[in-house]
């Protein structure tokens, strides 16, 4: 507890506030940048300004803007990270959907050692805001997910007495690792269409498309799909796991576990309020093995013989070994 | 201590693996088994892939078959001869299960088809070695004349292709010996094991051969045998998985050693009665996960195919 606690004080003073100023500096060149780096200084134009789509011209109600040419696009200005998405467009300037995310992991590099045991994925951040916070705390939903891909589920039946894999259906698509965390139950923060746009649930993360060709109830195969993951400790669902603080920080921590596959992990950082999604920032991790496990996996695809025949040398060597060792040690 | 294996994506405790390996390797060392029967479901158990357990099961035998061989050849009881015709036939057969065990993969069916033969293999000739071993040391037990091994005449004396045994004592047709090392390599490739409790059942009671030799030859052939399984598995399914045989066979080569050691201490039909025991075990602890409803009767695998 008291690590995060410090985590987050160091970043409510580091991320705060450089993270707001160069993101606005662009947009209004003068004086005016100055007074718009404090977060929540009621100032129209920044408030307006995150509407404006890139290579849109400025919009009439920003009164401190410069030439078009000088507003930057909003990619770059959220630190290449942060996504507008198209439905806050249209919303009305006076609405208080101003608001946007920054976020960080504390790392985004995972490597898996020959003594990898599972690992910890601090996401933490900020509510960046234009105006004061509202009264109600912001909703923050974080994910992480693991390559998805294709997989065979089996079931068993009974034929002659024995219980025997007979059929088999294909899930299109599953993650080979999803955890959620949030600050509240998802289907109390998150509205269903919401949560069908973004797939922020992990029931909507398993899809199974073409399963009902190759059997007669496929919602069980998915259902068994998400039940052994679980087991496995592989999907990872903790409605109330995101802390915020003062309404405005936000931390939370996701366990990867031992068992996890190579690939890049896409971590969602997700802003609500009232069901809708205010803003989303997605970062990724790359998890890689390294040193020995990385050597050994690639001989043994890119050269399965060197390797089968480096493992039987291994043996032998071993076995050998063992064996002149025992002798020495009778005499 | 924790250990990520590289193949197998899942992290062990590297002393389970170790003690796991210590143990099958006394049992290799004692019995001539390699304990691949106990290794690929004990493996299974502890959360390894069923594909990987196979594969690298083979590659651990193949070491602690090694340690084995090598002791018995210092000792004088091993028929290199009788091993290189088993290992004939072995090869020939493990080319042909290897195919068959990805054939079963895509099917779907290698969990049935691995615990149908451990069922039929492991009742079958563990029965008929309780019954004899016990018979024997019933004998033994009750004073009558020491059991003079009869030298009956099996089949394997009227075929042709007769070849002289010297170490074994023998002058049998080679077509046996040939049959009995195919059908091992077949079950090598598609069970993880090095198929010595089918050997060395098959060398007493079909070949004749005196208990002595059985165990040094068995290990000889199943190490050759296990050496191309994995080369084989290395190239074709690529699941065998070098930092879990290693560590398998760094606790395998030593048990082997201690079972050695332990077996000139007991008596042959004891060795034969314990033998029977633990193989009768290992097929009804199979033979009820078959029969009862299992707990989830889903699973998974990576898709290779519809």
């Amino acid at each position: 507890m008291i690590r995060r606690a410090a985590l987050l004080l160091a970043l409510a003073a580091g991320l705060a506030l450089p993270a707001t100023a160069p993101a606005q500096a662009p947009r209004t060149a003068g004086p005016a940048a100055a007074q718009e780096a404090i977060p929540g200084a009621p100032e129209p134009a920044v408030r307006s300004a995150p509407r404006t789509a890139p290579g849109e011209p400025p919009a009439g109600d920003a009164p401190g803007a410069a030439a078009p040419g000088q507003r930057g696009p909003e990619a770059p200005a959220g630190g290449g990270q942060v996504v507008i998405l198209p439905q806050g467009r249209d919303a009305p300037p006076e609405s208080d959907d101003a608001e946007k995310v920054v976020a960080a992991l504390s790392h985004n590099q995972v490597s898996i050692t020959t003594t990898y045991a599972g690992s910890e994925i601090f996401v933490f951040g900020a509510v960046k805001r234009s105006r004061p916070a509202r009264s109600e705390r912001p909703d923050v939903i974080v994910t992480i997910s693991g390559p998805a891909g294709p997989v065979t589920v089996r079931r068993k039946d009974r034929s002659f007495g024995v219980w025997a894999n007979r059929d088999a259906t294909v899930i299109d698509q599953a993650p080979s690792f999803y955890a959620v965390a949030s600050t509240g139950p998802l289907d109390e923060i998150l509205s269903a269409t919401e949560n069908l746009r973004h797939r922020v649930g992990l029931d909507l993360q398993v899809r199974a498309i073409g399963a009902a060709s190759d059997v007669a109830d496929p919602e069980n195969f998915r259902e068994a799909v998400i039940r052994l993951m679980r087991g496995r400790g592989l999907y990872v669902e903790a409605p109330i796991e995101v802390d915020v603080i003062e309404d405005t920080l936000f931390a939370t921590h996701v366990a990867l576990p031992a068992n996890i596959v190579e690939g890049d992990y896409i971590a969602r950082v997700f802003l609500l309020h009232g069901g809708q999604v205010l803003d989303l920032h997605e970062s990724i991790v790359g998890v890689r093995k390294v040193g020995l496990e990385r050597w050994l996996y690639a001989l043994s695809r890119e050269m399965p013989l060197a390797y089968g025949l480096l493992a039987l040398a291994v043996a032998l060597a071993a076995g050998w070994g063992a064996s002149e060792a025992f002798r020495v040690l009778r005499r | 201590m924790l250990i990520y294996l590289p193949i197998a994506e899942v992290s062990v405790d590297a002393l389970l693996i170790l003690g796991l390996g210590g143990l099958i390797g006394v049992l290799s060392g004692l019995f001539g088994v390699g304990g691949g029967f106990l290794m690929t479901p004990l493996l299974m158990l502890i959360g390894i892939p069923p594909a990987v357990a196979v594969a690298t099961g083979a590659n651990q035998i193949c070491a602690s078959s090694f340690s084995g061989a090598l002791a018995h050849w210092r000792r004088g009881t091993l028929d290199t001869r009788m091993g290189l015709i088993l290992l004939a036939g072995g090869i020939a057969g493990s080319f042909l299960g290897v195919w068959v065990f990805e054939l079963l993969g895509r099917l779907g069916q290698v969990e049935l088809m691995v615990s149908l033969t451990y069922v039929l293999f492991l009742g079958v000739v563990g029965a008929l070695m309780f019954v004899e071993s016990l018979r024997a040391l019933i004998r033994a037990r009750s004073g009558a004349a020491p059991r003079i091994p009869k030298r009956k005449r099996t089949l394997a004396h009227k075929l042709p292709l007769k070849m002289r045994f010297p170490v074994s004592h023998l002058y049998i047709s080679v077509i046996p010996p040939a049959l009995i090392g195919a059908l091992v390599g077949f079950l090598s490739a598609i069970m993880g094991v090095g198929g010595g409790f089918i050997m060395v059942p098959a060398m007493i009671y079909l070949l004749g051969m005196p208990t002595s030799v059985v165990v040094g030859t068995s290990l000889f052939q199943i190490m050759f045998v296990t050496g191309v399984t994995t080369l084989l598995h290395a190239t074709q399914t690529f699941t065998v998985d070098m930092m879990l045989a290693l560590l398998l066979l760094v606790g395998g080569v030593v048990g082997a050693q201690v079972g050695a050691q332990l077996g000139m201490r007991l008596r042959a039909e004891q060795l034969r009665i314990l033998l029977a025991l633990i193989v009768l075990a290992v097929c009804l602890k199979i033979a009820l996960d078959l029969a009862l409803e299992p707990s989830e009767l889903y699973s998974l695998a990576p898709a290779t195919g519809p």
